[in-house]
């Protein structure tokens, strides 16, 4: 198998995970919902429910993200690793 | 690099598969744990990735601040190689010359010698290995590192984080151990050639002429000859290494014997290091087993030489002179005159080393006389005469005690020195390593 190969499988799986994981941020944010809205008196369910929520939401902001922190990144090391502009002579 | 593009790929899926876990319904706080983690590990490699050539490039800057460079550790390390190199020859030559001058005993120190500059040399060669694999493997290490802390669930980071901390630790690390052993630089050692000469030679004739097979001894005080050697057909020869070990400046007299005589050459003091000629001023070889001796104070005026005759115009100048006509005992002697007229010369042998000599006497008055003798035979075999080989081995101990200081210091400069150094450095990488692969926490969320 070719290094290039493994890269589109890699890549491949990447998207893949990524689609069932917006999936899993669906579910996750309607069992969240379904359990703060449960009309069962316990107030650690409702906080799990809370938490559920939240994280979801926050997941989602960051895999969202995810693809603009990766090409940030790489814009800075490369831009770091340029070389430096001569100093200013008088 | 194909590495490189794998690595960020990998990176990108262990974020995925963070934000995926950290997303998940499951209300388990080390799942959402594992998550968070995953999440940073992402990141962590994408900026490993991205900065690959800013790595590189950073290993550059260093050793450039440092002022050290590969080339010049490369210069140092074989300079080094040399040095040892040089001293194991000198040991080696050494224990040669021991052996063959049967002072065996001696050749133990010897033995440890040599085996302190073997250890000191493996050392080197060890150092020199490490350094060719680090200067010429270090991007491929550096990018595989990379690609092994990329992996999901950190099953290779802290594999990979110590490859990038080697690539850059020894890279930067190994072309400053000149510096660090330039304190403790060690003495050249002393060659045998700076210690010890030779003295060697050719034995010739009134009339320069090569004396086939002479004994030539050297004496450092009357009785027996501290060395002796029988020379080549041609006269030729030689004192030194590697049979002998004669200290520069030592000096000895020298005798030459030829068919039974004791004869002064001239010079007849030979001090270390010695080349030239023996002339050896009242012998006459006349060739196929024929050789005389002059006794008297006389001056040769004329001479012919060919096969199978003698002529001599010999000017007496004390009250009388002997010549001694010494002949191997199958040469045949036809004829002598002295002044035109035939003289009878009763032969008298003696066994001389292995050669039966015959010797007559002829005398000759004060005055001009002509000597003419026609005889036939041919060579002269070498004398049966064992070579006697001569060690200093007052100075020969002080040698091998400057060598085994020497051995010593080359082991604790080029083995202990460097295997301290190394360690210092993988210290530094190990550091480093746990700084990349877990040292470090970083809040995501």
């Amino acid at each position: 198998m070719k290094t290039s190969d493994l890269v589109e499988f890699v890549r491949q799986t990447t998207l893949a995970v990524m689609s069932v994981a917006w999936f899993v941020f669906l579910v996750t944010w309607a069992v969240g919902w379904a359990l703060r809205g449960s009309p069962i008196p316990f107030r650690s369910l409702k906080r799990a429910g809370q938490s559920l929520i939240e994280d979801s939401v926050l997941a989602a902001f960051w895999l969202a993200l995810g693809t603009t922190i990766f090409a940030l990144i790489s814009y800075v090391a490369s831009s770091v690793s340029l070389p430096m502009p001569p100093p200013p002579s008088p | 690099m194909e590495i490189l593009p794998l690595a960020y790929s990998l990176s990108l899926l262990t974020y995925s598969l963070g934000a995926l876990l950290y997303g998940s319904p499951l209300p388990v706080k080390s799942v959402k744990k594992w998550g968070v983690l995953m999440m940073y590990d992402g990141l962590a490699s994408a900026v490993l990735v991205s900065s690959y050539s800013l790595l590189l490039r950073l290993g550059e800057h260093l050793l450039g601040a440092l002022g050290a460079s590969w080339p010049s550790f490369i210069d140092w390390l074989t300079s080094r190689t040399a040095v040892l190199v040089t001293a194991y020859l000198a040991a080696q030559s050494l224990a040669t010359s021991l052996k063959l001058s049967g002072a065996d005993v001696l050749l133990e120190l010897l033995k440890h010698v040599a085996s302190l500059i073997a250890a000191s040399l493996t050392a080197i060669k060890m150092i020199y290995l490490i350094s060719i694999v680090v200067y010429s493997l270090r991007d491929r290490i550096l990018a595989v590192g990379v690609l092994l802390y990329a992996i999901p669930l950190r099953v290779g980071k802290g594999v990979g984080a110590a490859m990038i901390a080697l690539s850059l630790i020894y890279y930067v690390g190994l072309p400053l151990m000149p510096a660090f052993a330039h304190a403790f630089e060690s003495p050249q050692l002393p060659a045998v050639g700076e210690r010890y000469g030779s003295i060697s030679g050719k034995v010739v004739d009134v009339l320069e002429r090569p004396v086939p097979h002479p004994i030539v001894s050297l004496y450092r005080d009357s009785g027996d000859p501290t060395a002796t050697r029988v020379g080549d057909a041609e006269g030729r020869f030689h004192f030194g290494p590697p049979q002998d070990l004669m200290p520069l400046g030592e000096g000895f007299d020298a005798e030459v014997v030829f068919m039974g005589y004791r004869l002064r050459p001239d010079p007849a003091r030979l001090s270390v290091p010695w080349t030239g000629v023996l002339r050896i001023g009242n012998l006459l070889y006349a060739g196929g087993g024929l050789a005389i001796i002059f006794v008297g104070v006389l001056e040769l005026r004329d001479f012919n030489l060919s096969t199978g005759s003698v002529v001599l115009e010999i000017n007496v100048l004390s009250s009388g002179a002997t010549l001694f006509l010494l002949k191997l005992a199958p040469v045949q002697v036809n004829e002598i005159a002295v002044n035109g007229e035939r003289v009878e010369c009763s032969w008298s042998s003696f066994s001389w080393r292995g050669l039966a000599i015959e010797e007559c006497r002829i005398a000759l008055e004060a005055g001009e006389s002509s000597v003419q003798i026609s005889y036939s035979g041919d060579g002269y075999p070498r004398p049966d005469a064992e070579a006697k080989h001569y060690v200093n081995v007052g100075d020969v101990v002080d040698y091998l005690n400057i060598l085994l200081t020497t051995a010593a210091s080359y082991l604790y400069s080029y083995l202990l020195l460097p295997s301290a150094y190394l360690a210092i450095l993988s210290a530094s990488s190990y550091a480093l390593s746990r700084f990349l692969g877990g040292g470090l926490r970083l809040r995501v969320v």
